[in-house]
């Protein structure tokens, strides 16, 4: 069946106006007892979940930095321990004899060869040998 | 002559009592800010109905009204802060705004949930539609009861902002000037949605006629 625009308009009026609740129960839900009290403990509610959240971020962010400190004072203990090590080695190394010698110099001042077992830092047998007999025949020269 | 003249002193007293309410709910809105909780509670009193009443437009559940009135009032207080900033609005046009937001926060949150299915339209309703066209209609009790269920089963069936502007413009009878401020939409926006609206609850109205 055809209907009007104009009765159509009437209907959509109707429909659009008609949604929603009575006016009695508007009229029950505005004047229920303990209203303001349920919306007093609401606001409570969202003002501790705010406060938590708030505390939680903040505690997060004061960890994170307590945790920074801590990690930065240990790097930098380190190194200046590291450098103060190599400092002293480097120092005493010249009461070594025979100073001069690369690779007995190397394995004397305990850098990183002394620790190592890399061909470049290995040292042989005849090596070694030679090494004592110069500073005997060093010693016998004297 | 008399009579008149007392008229005329009301209609010129009324806006100066308009004006000194809105200073008083300037007074109260300060003093709940600063921490005061009787005046918060003063300024829930003198505004409940009016906001049950514009909520209960676009909710057909007591429940769900109150709960969204619950919810205005608790952001009204916590944005307490905010209404300082805007100058020349009163309060009750912001308290408004806040509670329009609300609904149509809640509008679309119920589109989007899965459960939120659309009511089936019995025959007596789409009987009851029928009438409605009919030449001399009128409506009494029952069928204003069977109008609101039906209003919400079809207005169900419209997207949030249609069924937004719709109930503001035919059940709350907003204008179009009103309701761009109470949204913060422009003059043509809520023209073209209003427009758009009409069709959609037109094309709906369609397919039970």
């Amino acid at each position: 069946m055809e209907y009007s625009n104009e009765r159509l308009d009437k209907l959509t009026k109707i429909v659009a106006s008609a949604g929603g609740i009575s006016d009695d129960d508007v009229e029950r839900i505005s004047s229920a007892p303990f209203l303001h009290a349920r919306v007093r403990a609401r606001i409570e509610a969202e003002r501790k979940r705010r406060a938590e959240q708030g505390s939680g971020w903040f505690a997060t962010v004061l960890l994170a930095s307590s945790r920074a400190i801590a990690v930065l004072l240990f790097v930098t203990i380190s190194a200046a321990l590291a450098f103060w090590v190599f400092r002293s080695h480097t120092s005493t190394s010249g009461s070594f004899p025979n100073a001069g010698d690369d690779k007995i110099s190397r394995i004397a001042t305990g850098g990183a060869c002394a620790l190592s077992t890399t061909d470049e830092c290995a040292i042989s047998t005849e090596e070694v040998l030679a090494t004592l007999f110069s500073e005997q025949g060093g010693g016998l020269q004297k | 002559m008399n009579e008149a003249a007392s008229n005329a002193d009301l209609a010129t007293i009324e806006p100066v009592l308009a004006t000194a309410r809105e200073v008083a709910d300037e007074s109260l809105a300060a003093a709940a800010r600063r921490g005061d909780d009787a005046a918060f509670e003063q300024i829930f009193e003198r505004h409940r109905r009016r906001v049950a009443r514009m909520v209960g437009r676009f909710f057909n559940r007591p429940e769900k009204v109150e709960e969204i009135l619950q919810d205005v009032f608790t952001k009204v207080y916590f944005a307490l802060e905010d209404y300082t900033e805007q100058r020349g609005a009163s309060f009750a046009a912001w308290l408004s705004r806040v509670a329009i937001n609300s609904c149509y926060d809640e509008l679309r949150r119920a589109r989007r949930r899965p459960e939120s299915s659309i009511s089936e339209i019995t025959d007596d309703e789409i009987a009851w539609l029928n009438t409605q066209l009919q030449p001399g209609s009128r409506a009494d009790a029952e069928s204003e009861v069977i109008s609101r269920d039906l209003a919400d089963k079809l207005l169900a069936r419209l997207g949030s902002d249609d069924r937004l502007v719709l109930t503001l413009l035919e059940a709350e009878e907003l204008s179009v000037a009103e309701i761009a401020e109470l949204m913060g939409w422009k003059i043509s926006k809520v023209k073209v949605r209003a427009h758009r609206a009409r069709l959609s609850l037109r094309r709906v109205l369609g397919e039970f006629l």
